[in-house]
């Protein structure tokens, strides 16, 4: 059974504010897959989330350094980027699965790769409302800033928990 | 000399040994450690047995299958001393070091060596008494795998995934020996005796891990 629940931000500062909280129902060995365009926010909702699970200091993007880990209440964080990378196999070498039990994964651009990364905890979809080539939907009076993350999760008692942290900005669930 | 590398399950191992068994060993239980400790690991073993590098003949290798983060440095240690030194690189499997442990010590029965894959599975290879080939190790999770190896009765199961999932394969009637990780001392008894059947070492650049990951793929990159 399919099952969403969507958000609506206005701010980078609002999508990392959604993170966070949602950073507070993560647990040890979660893997979570950020998708959305260029641009739509993947390494600002990184940055929410980092600092939900208290990480000290600045995370930027690992496009290019493929994974960054920080220290974090759960173990540590593991933020990824498989943008660069063009086969399953360079995922895997990764080495995500040694990592995980260690503490949070996080994967930009994680939705191509999930065969290489086993099971996936939550997904993250976030996209623009505004216009733009990559907006699948243009609102009238949309702003550039306007981003709806839409969760996904496979596990019934984690879909509750994420629908409990998001209860006062949620937008509603399918 | 034959210098053996085991980085394959959780240790930062290390052996130095001859045609006449191992002579100096040292281990350490290497989670993340494996890159900062196996060099000086190396050294140390080489110093305690008034050798040095130029004394190494041959690198035994464990190969995998493992955990990603120590085969990595263990892979890419061994080619760069087999390169550096001219030598050749014995590669043996972990599931192979961890049933001759128990061979070794003189267990006739079928064997399973269960390395553990993490988030729930498991590699494994059986063993159908001393001296018999495995057939190739698989990837599987710890409740499917102890479903299969009740059927054969008496097998003893060794290895990392076999100490971690040790309530799942004794709820099958199982039995779990003290062998955890596989042993550096026995990777290099295992090259010697290989070498001395007539087998040889594969030159540095033909060293290949053994993963047991999925199948590989083009990324299907339709918005990138």
């Amino acid at each position: 059974m399919a099952w969403s629940l969507s958000v609506r931000t206005a701010s980078p500062d609002a999508t990392r504010e959604v993170a966070a909280r949602l950073a507070g129902v993560a647990r040890r060995g979660d893997v979570i897959v950020l998708q959305g365009d260029l641009g739509a926010g993947k390494t600002t909702f990184a940055q929410g989330f980092a600092r939900g699970l208290g990480v000290a200091g600045p995370v930027t993007s690992p496009t290019f350094t493929l994974v960054r880990q920080y220290p974090c209440a759960l173990g540590q964080l593991v933020h990824v980027d498989v943008y660069r990378l063009d086969h399953l196999a360079e995922v895997a070498d990764l080495g995500l699965g040694d990592l995980v039990e260690d503490g949070v994964v996080l994967v930009e651009w994680g939705d191509v790769a999930r065969r290489a990364l086993g099971t996936v905890t939550f997904t993250v979809a976030i996209s623009r409302t505004h216009g733009g080539a990559s907006a699948r939907t243009c609102e009238p009076g949309a702003r550039d800033d306007d981003r709806v993350l839409t969760v996904r999760a496979d596990d019934e008692t984690r879909r509750a928990e994420v629908a409990a942290a998001l209860a006062s900005s949620t937008t509603g669930a399918a | 000399m034959l210098l053996g590398i085991e980085t394959a399950a959780g240790l930062v191992g290390v052996a130095l040994g001859d045609g006449g068994g191992p002579l100096a060993g040292v281990w350490l239980r290497g989670e993340r450690r494996h890159a900062e400790a196996l060099a000086p690991a190396i050294d140390h073993v080489l110093a305690q047995a008034g050798a040095s590098l130029a004394d190494v003949e041959a690198i035994a290798l464990d190969v995998g299958p493992g955990l990603f983060t120590g085969l990595r440095v263990g892979v890419a240690t061994a080619q760069g001393l087999a390169e550096g030194l001219g030598v050749g690189v014995v590669e043996v499997t972990s599931v192979d070091v961890l049933a001759r442990e128990v061979y070794d010590a003189g267990f006739e029965g079928p064997v399973a060596a269960v390395v553990d894959a993490r988030r729930t599975e498991v590699f494994a290879a059986r063993y159908g008494g001393p001296g018999t080939p495995s057939e190739p190790a698989v990837r599987d999770t710890p409740a499917a795998l102890a479903g299969k190896l009740a059927e054969l009765p008496g097998t003893l199961l060794v290895g990392t995934g076999a100490h971690r999932y040790r309530t799942v394969f004794a709820d099958a009637g199982l039995r779990v020996a003290a062998v955890r990780e596989p042993s550096p001392a026995v990777l290099v008894s295992i090259a010697a005796s290989r070498l001395a059947a007539g087998a040889r070492g594969v030159p540095a650049g033909s060293v290949r891990p053994v993963y047991l990951r999925a199948a590989d793929a083009r990324i299907n990159w339709v918005r990138r």
